[in-house]
């Protein structure tokens, strides 16, 4: 096991330029270059020259970065059967050939294992690395198949977790010295319900100090490793851009599953509230905190989401709500659907290239049929955040009262700009001096922000906004960011890739969609549609 | 009247603290109250959302009440 905790950043080894301009709309030639970088290039450069693009596709400014790859481009570094780069194989393709036996689980795992040696110095992306776990389960799973016991599409498929959630006989620390030789004796019921479907823990993922932030000190984005791949599961992000994981888990109470999704291009959901159990997950705030999975793809999420959803007893707010079959109710025709866009003064302070990219993607929905209008917001979300802020930290501090009093001194100091206090103790002691009359006074606003937003989303299928102001690293400050909101609502959100910024180059953009209540499958199906009409999940990032 | 966050000072830190069991050491009270202050500046800011009467907190979130549409209620 390791422990990357307090290791100076890593430069980046090259810098990401742009070599050619495309929609990220798919095209069938793009589809046929994957089995040679030359080939990539020869594509991107007849995109540039928007010899086989849609006018659509021509009309994009989007620069792919000349370090990006397709998947079948990565880095050999855990080649297996077939000459196949196993890591970079999507959850979908891994389960694939899985099933049909044409890879083992231990292949697959030790093909983890040593890209995670090879590359994980640069990247950051765990707090602890099960490799002898991981592969002892590898052998038992695989020993399974052989016999005829194969469980499903998670059966030998490599997982990591946030470092939040409780796993049997594995330290869980939250990114914190408080909680540093924590050794549950218990896993949480999403734990216990991936290793029922056979899926193998790799190890616990990076986070800043108990989930505090947007911001995961020590974890290097993919993408450009001079900076930061966003939080709170930012190690989660990072290890799937960088191939570590087919699959995984984060925590979101402001946006901090679709927050390091976005910023590290991959797909984060976010599901209903109550839909999936926080049992055994280190929380920030009870009714704030949904946990979720993050993957490669969307249809990854939909299988992910499938195996952990579903009422669970020792969670109070979870929900008796029927499980859908997620992963089958995909491919379903958006054309028809009603898709809600905010008013243009809302997005005005977005990052340029974030906003380019989000209009690109409101056409290629428009372009799949789906009817697009722009929604008038209610008054309330505009204090929705505050309402959220007071919640959030109502619910911490009474959470940390334990912590505070026994192990003040052990809160760490992980504030990026370096301040030698910890913003979490600052945070939750602060907290603590708020009324009972102030935290109520924000629930009130936030049933009447529920209800406004409910009457807003009736004619709606979904509502489509940018998922982050700004790619990693760079500056955007509106007055809705249209993250934590969602969380104050509980409905189900998703970030998918959806462009690269041209300006510095080669950072990922996210598109979110969020849905009704219990709408999980809509806000997937609509995902799926973008994700299958354009190429922006495919490309990897060079390390 | 609303509240001014500029009239909280480390003294009163010093004393919600105490009241609520918290011994804040003197060398964070400062950092302290300013996180304090961003807090009040977020009661402030609900504190002036003009809500109806009766309107009546969700104390226990539950989206199993709350997920079919409904009217906003009234506003003073």
């Amino acid at each position: 096991m390791k422990q990357p905790h307090g290791k100076p950043p890593v430069k980046p080894s090259q810098t990401n330029t742009p070599d050619g301009k495309q929609s990220g709309l798919k095209q069938a030639s793009l589809k046929q270059a994957k089995t040679t970088r030359r080939g990539f290039l020869e594509i991107s450069a007849a995109a540039v020259a928007g010899l086989t693009l849609s006018p659509l596709a021509q009309s994009s400014p989007l620069a792919a970065s000349a370090s990006s790859m397709t998947s079948a481009q990565a880095p050999a570094t855990g080649s297996g059967s077939q000459g196949i780069d196993l890591p970079s194989l999507t959850l979908v393709e891994a389960a694939a050939r899985i099933r049909q036996k044409q890879i083992s689980p231990v292949e697959l795992i030790q093909a983890v294992l040593d890209r995670i040696a090879a590359l994980e110095p640069k990247v950051g992306a765990f707090i602890t690395v099960a490799a002898e776990e991981a592969l002892e389960a590898s052998r038992r799973a695989e020993q399974e198949i052989q016999q005829g016991r194969y469980r499903g599409p998670l059966h030998g498929i490599p997982v990591g977790f946030k470092d939040t959630f409780y796993t049997r006989g594995i330290r869980t620390t939250a990114a914190t010295a408080v909680l540093q030789n924590f050794v549950p004796d218990f896993d949480a019921t999403i734990v216990r319900r991936l290793k029922e479907a056979g899926a193998i823990v790799i190890g616990k993922t990076n986070l800043p100090e108990f989930s505090f932030g947007g911001f995961t000190a020590g974890t290097n984005n993919p993408w450009d490793l001079s900076r930061n791949a966003g939080g709170s599961s930012g190690g989660s992000g990072a290890a799937l851009a960088a191939s570590f994981l087919l699959g995984a888990t984060g925590g979101d109470t402001s946006g901090s599953i679709r927050n390091p999704a976005s910023t590290c291009g991959v797909v984060g959901h976010k599901p209903t509230f109550g839909v999936v159990s926080r049992y055994g997950v280190v929380p920030i705030s009870w009714t704030l905190d949904h946990l979720g999975p993050m993957a490669k793809r969307v249809e990854d999420c939909a299988i992910l989401l499938k195996a952990i959803a579903g009422y669970d007893p020792n969670d109070r707010y979870s929900v008796r709500v029927p499980v859908p079959d997620y992963p089958a109710l995909l491919r379903r025709n958006v054309r028809g659907m009603q898709l809600g866009i905010p008013p243009p003064t809302a997005l005005a302070d977005f990052h340029p290239d974030t906003l380019s990219a989000f209009r690109r993607a409101v056409q290629v929905m428009e372009a799949l049929g789906a009817e697009v209008r722009e929604v008038t917001l209610p008054p309330s979300i505009h204090v929705a955040s505050a309402a959220q802020r007071i919640i959030r930290i109502s619910d911490a501090a009474t959470y940390h009262r334990q912590y505070l009093l026994t192990r003040a001194g052990l809160y760490g100091a992980d504030n990026p700009a370096g301040a030698p206090v910890s913003r979490v103790r600052t945070t939750v002691e602060a907290g603590s001096l708020l009324t009972a009359a102030q935290y109520l006074r924000a629930q009130q606003v936030r049933k009447v922000f529920l209800r406004e937003m409910l009457q807003l989303y009736a004619p709606l299928d979904a509502f489509l906004t940018p998922t982050m102001p700004a790619p990693a690293g760079e500056t955007a400050n509106p007055a809705i960011t249209f993250r934590a909101e969602f969380n104050v609502l509980g409905f189900p959100a998703i970030s998918v890739p959806a462009g690269f910024s041209t300006a510095p180059p080669g950072l990922p953009i996210g598109l979110q969609i969020s849905g009704k209540p219990f709408q999980d499958a809509v806000v997937l199906a609509l995902a799926y549609a973008y994700e299958s009409a354009t190429d922006w999940h495919q490309r990897q990032p060079a390390l | 009247m609303q509240a001014d966050p500029n009239q909280v000072t480390t003294e009163l830190i010093r004393s919600l603290a105490l009241a609520n069991g918290l011994n804040i050491p003197e060398d964070r009270l400062e950092i302290v109250l300013e996180q304090y202050k961003a807090f009040l500046e977020s009661v402030a800011l609900l504190n002036a959302f003009p809500l109806d009467r009766e309107a009546e907190p969700a104390t226990t979130f539950s989206l199993t009440q709350e997920d079919a549409p409904g009217q906003p209620p009234e506003r003073r």
